[in-house]
Parts: C-alpha cells; structure tokens; sequence
C-alpha cells in the first residue's frame, strides 16, 4: 500500500479543497478494493452455502451458484444438533467472557498503576508464558483436569479460558496511557484504590473493554482444539464440534458445513455491531494531560 | 528485576507494605487461576522436557538428551527455526503497519467508515477453513484468478504459489496478513481512543502538518499499544501451526513446517512428547529473549511512565 | 458496561456453573464405545442397535470425536486414563503407538476358543509379541476404478487384471482428450504418498518402515510424474491447494481411471446408483493392481480399521461380546449391504457384493473376486514408530510430487530421516 500519503493527508478536517477532494476520492477507491478483497472470504462462505456439493470446488471459482439451493439453509438443522451447539457455545462464551474481562482488568490495574514487589517478574513470567502453544501443556492439564473431574464439562473449559495472560497484557498496555496525575489526584480526594479501578480506570477503558470482548468472544466462539480434548458428551458439543460433523473420513459436504458456518457467524457479528460504537467513542479526557 | 518503572519516589515502608498487600488483591483473582490452570502445566511440561515419554503408562528420565538430540541431531530443527524466523519477519511488520494505518483511516471523520471498519475484521472472524480454502483458490497455480491476472499481463512462468517450496512461506505469510490485519486495526483503534484530541488541537496551532502530528502525537500516545501489538504478533506467529495445518500441512517437503508444527507434530504424530516439551522450552526462551528485548525498548520509548 | 447486562451474565454464568454433568445412572451395564462419524454413519446405528438386541443386559455409550483429529484426541484422552470399553482405530500405527504406550488391553484371554477362520488371516496383523489386541473390523484394498462410457466413447480396451504397471500408464496417456472444460484425464493420482507407494507394496518390493525398500519407489514415482508432466492427471498443487477431493472427479468423469480403496464402492452405489439418480450416470467397472508380475486378484493390498479393548475398561467381557458382533456375521453383513468391506470374509458377505449388480445395473457384476484376495498385504504393519515414519513419507511425496527436490535427492535424504524416526535399515 502506497497510499501512507494519502492517508495522512486526509486527517484534516474538512476544509474542502480540490486536492483534498482528489485525494479522497484515492482513498475511497483503495477502501473499497481492500473490502472487495476482505470480503471474497464471506462470499465464498455464501456461495458455496447455496451450492449443491459437487459444485463447491470447480474451478475458476464459481462466485454466483447457477441454482441457488437455500436447501442447505433447511437441512443443516435436521442433519446436525446446530442448536445445541449454539446454546452450549453460548453459555462457554458468555462466561469466558465475564471472567476473562474481570479478573484481567483487576489484575492489569495492579501491573499497570500500582507499586509491588516481584511486579515486572510477574509481569514478564505472565507475558512469556503466553508463549508457549497449548499443545504442548495440553497433556498435563488436561490429566490434572481430569483427576479434578472437570472434563466433560463446560465449567472445565470456562475455568481452563477465564484466567488469561494475554488479557491481562492487553488491558495494562491500554491503562499503561492513563496518566499517572489523574490517579494522584483521586488518591488525594480519599478515593482507595478500589475506587480508583471502578470509577475511574473501568469507564476510562471501555474502548479496551470492548476490544477484550471481542477477542475473547471470538476465540471462544471459534476454539475447537478445548472442546474437542475436553468434551465428550453429545449434550455438551460445542457449535464448532457440530460443525465438524460434516466432514467424515472418506467425505465432506462443504455446502451445508459453510451454510452452518456462515449461520453461526450471525452472533459474531452482532457482537461486533454492538461493541463498535466504543471503538469509536472518544473517551472524555478532556483537561487530563497538559 | 530490580529496577523500578516508574519515577515517583518510594513512600515509607509502612504504606509499601500496605500497598502491596492491596496490588496483590488486585492480581489474585487472576493470578490464582493462572498459577493453578496454565503455570502448574507449564511447568510441569517443562519437566517432561527431561524425559522419554511417548503418552503412554511409563515415562523414563532421560536428562538433557531431548535438547542434545535438538541441536545436533533433528534433521529437522534448524530448517524449522529458520522458518519460524522467516514467517515472523515476514509477518509482524507488515501486519503492524497496515492495521495502525488502517486505523487511523478508520479513526478519521469520512462516510461508512462503520462499514469499513466491520469489513476488515472480517477474515478475523470468519472461519480459518474458509478463509484459507480462499486464499488458496485466488493462488491456486493453474487456475486462479491471480496467476490469471499475471498471464494476462506478460508474466510468462507465474510462481506456483503454495505447491513450489520458494513461494509456499510467502503464500502463508500473506493469509497470515490478511487475517490478522482487521484485528490489530480494532486493538489500534481502541488506542487511538486515548490520545486527547486537545494534543493534536495545540499540534496543530503549532503549525504541525499531517505527517508531524502523527510522528510526535499519535505515535508516541500509541507506543504501549505498539509494544502490545508487535508482542501479540511474534508470539502469535512463533505458536502458530493452525493456518499451515488447514493450507499446506507443513509442505511441500519442509518449506512451512514451523516451529509449533513441529512441536505439535512430534507430540501427537511421532508421539515424542518428552522431546516435543523440549522443543518449546526453546521456543519459551526464545520469545524470553525477544520480550527482554521489547521491555528495554518500551522503558525507553513510553513516555509518560 | 450495562449494569443490569453484567448481572444477567453472571446470573447465566453461574446457573451454567450448576448445570455441569449431572451422572446418567443407568440399569445394568453400559459400554462406553469411542468412534469417529458415528453422527452422519448410518451402518454403526443398525449395528448397535442389533447388538443391544441380541444383548438385553448390555448399553451402549458413544463417544463420538471429529474424524480427522480422531487419532490424536483419543491418545491425549488414553493418556488421562479414560475407561473407554471400546476404542475403534483408525489404522495400525496408530494402534501400534496406543499398544506401546500400554493403554489397550491384551485380548488372548477373553479370545480363547474364538473362531478366527473367516477374518482370513487379517487378524495376525493386530498381534504384537504374541499378544492380539484388537478385531478386525474393516478391511480396505486398493482397486483401479474406471469408467467405462469413457472408455467405450474413445474405443479403448477397458483395463485388466494383471497388465503391467506400463501397460497402465500407456492406457492413461491414450484415455486423455479434450482441452479446458471438456478435458478428460487418463487417471486420477490423488494426493497421498499411498496412491504412489500402493504399487510396490502390492507386490511386497517397498514397505514404509524398512528404508532399505525406499528405492523401489523410484519408477512409480518417474512414472507418475510423466503423467503429470504430459497433463494425463491433474496437478498435485492444484488438487492440493484446491482441496479436490477424489470422489468428485471421478463422479464428474474429469477421469477414466482412478487408483483408491474399496469403499469407494459405498460412495459409487451412493452417488452413482444408476442410470437417471444420483449426482451423475454412468457404468463402472474395477479391476486389480497393475504390476509386472502377472498377479491378478490373488493379491490385495490395504488398510485395516481394527476394533480394541481399552486398557481402563471396566467392562471387558461385555466388550469383548460387543467386539465379535460387530466384526462377526451380524456385523459384517450390516457392513456388506452398504457397499463397505468388512474384515470378515465368509460367504454371505461375498453374495452381497456380487448382488450389487441386480440393484445397480451401471456396477460391475461379480465384485466379490475383488475384496478376497487370499493374500491380504497390509498396507502399514503395525511398527511402534509408526506415526513417525508414515509423516517422513508424506513430507517426502509432498516434496517430489510438487517437483521441490528430484525423486532421488528426495529418497535419499527422507531415507535417512526415516531411519532416524526409527524406520529400520533392511536385514
């Protein structure tokens, strides 16, 4: 992308002049190439949901089926427990979620804003650890889990996710840009550091809030490496679990796995609808530096 | 690690204590079930990387003899730390500079960018299977639409993408982007949020132009996110196998086998799971070191700590 | 964040909290049963249903895991102790790494007095040191498939049992015509390191575990990549990246001949049952592996899927009963009837296949011929490194078939990095 330029430029505001026009119009055109291109995934996902399944990899790509079979869209939920994997992801996510969101902003608070002993060891022991691929202490957990009972349980996976190093990392990068004066001056109005997290760092964070929602809610939607060592049960299969139904060892039916896929996307998306306003939201920190 | 982040002066040991008692209820919560649910395992793998243990009922300690076999022996090891390097390298850059200019596009006042902004973190969402069955089909050798496109504009002998071992790692690398970008421009975005507008107000009555603004206001207001966003990105590329396991399985030959495929491969398909610990006890220190480096350099460049 | 949102969420969390496994007590035993596809197979659904039939006292449990990620779950889910009665594998060396690893049961004992006589022998692969550990339940060979309008349309000789392995490459370079959407390729090579290797094994020149066989592979390979070269079978990039499977190409007669096992046979009579249903329409017929020694249909080489006993069991008798419905006549019929080929050969299973033709006028008659090959060569023998090897084998195909390394380059360094995954070195 060469359009730095361009971009830059355009960060004024709108003094409307014909070489700001011209390069507006620059940086339209590139956005919508970009989308075009993000979006081929999605099509492809719709396309191949409304074909019959021989049709789903002919090549040169056929981008709009000859006979649309919104069959697919029908048969996904009498051929797979579809809706079972919805509540089941839907209960894994939600709690991940709250858990992950909660401790991890308590805990970046301290890392962030508060002076102790052992804190950047701490802090380094929990970024390196991030590091390491599940696979490779997936084996130990999963017997300690286990002898705890805790497998074939959605608590198990919920407890196994809602303690992460990586939530932790991201909500103290961003409270890391909170200055240091404001909290001064709430410590001097008698606010204990309780407060401080509740009413000052959590309203100032939403932006990060909304963005560890979003992670988190994505992974968990779309994790199928826990559910799949850790769940047994029919009853307890998750919307990706289900999702592999279609695949069997000599066969798989694409169509109605991407019409599946392309349904189970709904709630990622509503999510993503939801949470923009505060990507987007200017936090008020009017009068807090300078 | 003794020395201190900050610049304030030490209040008495009293308040310290108490201080710390109340940081560590802060980290508890968190912390207790981390200790308990990931370290312990860790840890514990960690040990394993000692022993001969192919996941059956007997393990057998073996001492160093998993690393000496990595460094001297693995036929495999050093094309797979090369890989690793080469993925990463040509990964993490790219990716942090498009998603930081996308999100200051996106940041800008302009029409649909709500629409923009959902459209790019698509492939982030949308399901990896999908993504790389895509991905693929556009560099599909014979038939795809890009080697097309080259054909169409003179390109005599257009590359073979994925099925040649010279274009396979840069055809990873560039689904890597396109998946991850829409992501880090989000993370990007929530940054932008925190820098006062009044900065680039008074910037701005300075006689800054454009460039100037985001070289000395948006820039530096960004760098703990950047720091967060170019360690998310090395570690995520230095633990990823998911995408080479849904494109390429590693291949053709050795050409995308990367470390956490290895690891995962000599853990479960070569049922080596004393010499897979090993493995990523390297991979640990590695990413230790990288991390080291990056705090030095974020003490150096926050600043406002 | 919303206020009343957060306390709903965590109302919900905590109500999920409670509603984790609550034990299903159930009368009399059950048998937990651990299997792939059990969903979206119709034959284990009859199958166990017959055996809770025949078997009042006893239930049955399934566990059900994701067909491609089957072996590596139920190893890691071995490794915690799970006391799974019975475990479906999905081939030998991985079976070969559960045995090593002491997670399944011996069956010597519980096997006493049992009539081995119609698996054919089949079952002597499952033994390791003396010890039997499994049943065989299913048995897959490899047969040339072909499409005989294709062949008829260009006025070529169909394919026959004992041609020479050049005789068939000559026969794909004739059977190729056309250009871009009417191309038709003489032969379909799909893209594992099997539909190469599948040739020498059949006539016992290669094995996978015995690197010193590695270079009987060299002719196949030069073969094979002629083909490729001359545009008489598909790229291997394009199937690979495309993610072609071979079902397809063969359904849309883009192929006259295809190289896979014998359940392809379920997926013709499925996809294909005759002349105006199903995907396509058109006459099939099968016969043996080319080679150049004049075998015919004495020879079959494939895979097994056998059936085995955990090491945790709690229910070995009521397991092992289970095992010897499924792989025994009951079974085996249920099996035979779709088209599959089970382990168990007497000869109620061979009328079914030869009866396939009455049903499906566009299927060969007397199919049976082709699934009792008196000399079952297994594919992959049982071999504790198994895993190991078969993944030096597929890094090796992938690596010579995309042209990255020439073919003896290839051989002699994957040698050596089978040899050191602990492939053996010849006598």
């Amino acid at each position: 992308m060469n359009s730095s330029v361009t971009i830059k430029r355009s960060t004024g505001k709108a003094h409307i002049k014909p070489s700001r026009v011209a390069g507006r119009t620059i940086v339209y055109i590139l956005l919508i190439a970009a989308c075009a291109i993000m979006l081929l995934p999605f099509i492809w996902m719709i396309s191949s949901s409304l074909k019959a399944e021989k049709d789903v990899f002919t090549y040169p790509i056929q981008w709009i089926p000859a006979e649309a079979r919104w069959k697919n869209y029908e048969l996904i939920w009498e051929k797979v427990p579809l809706l079972l994997g919805f509540k089941n992801s839907a209960i894994l996510t939600v709690c991940t979620m709250v858990l992950q969101i909660t401790t991890s902003s308590l805990a970046a608070y301290a890392f962030a804003k508060l002076e102790f002993k052992g804190r950047n060891f701490l802090f380094l022991a929990y970024v390196t650890t991030i590091a390491i691929p599940w696979q490779v202490y997936m084996v130990p957990q999963y017997i300690m889990m286990s002898n705890w009972g805790l497998t074939d349980s959605l608590l198990g996976i919920v407890i196994m996710h809602a303690f992460t190093a990586f939530g932790v990392f991201m909500m103290r990068q961003f409270y890391m840009g909170i200055p240091n004066e404001l909290l001064e001056a709430a410590r001097i109005d008698g606010l204990s550091e309780y407060g401080i997290w509740a009413r000052i760092m959590v309203p100032l964070s939403k932006p990060a809030v909304a963005t560890l929602a979003i992670t988190s809610f994505v992974f968990e939607w779309n994790d199928f490496m826990g559910p799949r060592i850790y769940l047994s049960s029919t009853d307890k299969m998750t919307l990706q679990l289900v999702l592999r139904l279609f695949n069997t060892q000599y066969s798989s039916n694409y169509a109605q796995m991407m019409a599946a896929a392309t349904v189970a996307l709904i709630p990622v998306f509503i999510m993503f609808v939801f949470l923009q306003r505060y990507f987007v939201q200017g936090v008020a920190t009017s009068g807090l530096k300078g | 690690m003794t020395t201190e982040l900050t610049g304030r002066k030490r209040p008495g040991a009293k308040l310290h204590l108490k201080r710390t008692l109340v940081a560590y209820t802060f980290i508890l919560p968190n912390f207790i079930g981390y200790m308990v649910l990931t370290f312990v395992p860790i840890v514990l793998s960690f040990v394993y990387s000692l022993s001969e243990w192919n996941l059956g009922v007997s393990k057998s300690f073996v001492g160093i003899t998993n690393f000496r076999y990595m460094l001297f022996e693995d036929l495999d090891f050093w094309q797979v730390v090369w890989n690793t390097f080469y993925y990463t390298i040509g990964t993490v850059p790219i990716c942090l500079i498009l998603s930081l200019l996308l999100a200051i596009l996106m940041n800008q006042r302009m029409k649909g960018k709500v629409f923009f902004r959902s459209v790019f973190f698509f492939p982030y969402v949308a399901s990896l299977v999908a993504v790389a069955v895509v991905w693929m089909a556009l560099f599909n050798p014979d038939k795809g639409p890009v080697n097309e496109a080259l054909r169409s504009i003179g390109v005599k002998d257009p590359p073979g993408w994925a099925g040649t071992a010279e274009w396979a790692m840069p055809t990873v690398i560039g689904l890597t982007i396109w998946k991850q970008t829409g992501y880090y421009m989000v993370v990007y975005l929530a940054a932008l949020q925190g820098v006062p507008t009044e900065l680039y107000e008074a910037a701005r009555m300075d006689g800054a132009n454009a460039f100037q603004r985001f070289l000395h206001v948006t820039w530096p207001m960004v760098t703990p996110t950047t720091f967060f966003v170019s360690m998310m990105l090395i570690i995520g590329t230095f633990k990823s196998y998911d995408i080479m396991y849904v494109t390429t399985q590693g291949g053709p030959g050795t050409a995308t086998k990367v470390l956490a495929y290895h690891i995962y491969n000599n853990a479960f398909v070569y049922m080596k799971f004393g010499y897979a610990s090993a493995l990523s006890v390297f991979l640990f220190f590695v990413v230790l070191l990288i991390t080291l480096i990056q705090f030095r350099g974020e003490k150096r460049f926050t600043n406002y700590l | 964040m919303n206020r009343r949102l957060a306390f709903v969420l965590t109302v919900v969390m905590l109500l999920s909290c409670f509603a984790v496994s609550v034990p299903a007590m159930a009368e009399g035993t059950t048998i937990r049963v651990a299997l792939w596809d059990y969903s979206n197979t119709e034959y284990y659904k009859t199958m166990i249903n017959g055996f809770k039939e025949a078997n009042p006292g006893i239930d049955v449990e399934i566990i059900e895991f994701s067909a491609a990620e089957y072996s590596d779950t139920i190893v890691v889910k071995m490794a915690a102790e799970e006391d799974y009665d019975v475990i479906f594998m999905k081939g030998l060396p991985e079976m070969a790494a559960l045995i090593n690893g002491g997670r399944l049961m011996s069956l010597n004992e519980l096997a006493e007095g049992y009539d081995f006589a119609p698996y054919g022998g089949t079952e002597k692969s499952l033994e390791v040191n003396g010890e039997l550990y499994g049943l065989p339940f299913r048995k897959d060979n490899n047969l040339i498939f072909y499409n005989k309008d294709l062949f008829d349309a260009a006025g070529v000789e169909y394919p026959t049992d004992g041609m020479t392995f050049d005789e068939y490459i000559d026969l794909a370079k004739e059977m190729t015509s056309g250009e871009g959407a009417d191309k038709v390729y003489g032969t379909h090579v799909h893209t594992w390191a099997s539909n190469v290797y599948m040739y020498p094994r059949f006539v016992e020149e290669y094995v996978y575990n015995d690197a010193s066989t590695w270079d009987a592979l060299i002719p196949y390979y030069e073969a094979i990549l002629e083909l490729q070269e001359e545009g008489c079978i598909q790229n291997y990039g394009s199937l690979k990246s495309g993610n072609i499977h071979y079902s397809g190409v063969f359904y849309k007669q883009e192929a006259a001949m295809m190289q896979i096992g014998t359940w392809y046979i379920n997926m013709l009579l499925e996809n294909v049952p005759n002349e105006d249903e199903g995907i396509a329409s058109f006459n099939w017929g099968v016969c043996s592996v080319p080679n150049n020694y004049g075998i015919t249909t004495e020879n079959v080489v494939g895979g097994i899927t056998p059936v085995a006993i955990g090491a945790y069991a709690k229910h070995p008798d009521e397991a092992w009963a289970f095992l010897t419905y499924i792989t025994g006549a009951e079974g085996a019929q249920v099996l035979a009837r779709t088209g599959i080929v089970p382990a168990w050969a007497g000869q109620e299973v061979l009328d079914i296949f030869d009866s396939f033709h009455d049903e499906h006028p566009n299927a060969p008659e007397g199919l049976s011929k082709y699934i009792s090959g008196s000399n079952f060569i297994v594919e992959q023998p049982m071999d504790e490194n198994g895993k190991a090897i078969v993944a030096v084998g597929d890094e090796m195909h992938s690596a010579i078939m995309t042209g990255s390394m020439s073919i003896e380059e290839a051989i002699a360094e994957y040698k050596e990095k089978a040899i050191a995954a602990g492939a053996s070195q010849g006598e």
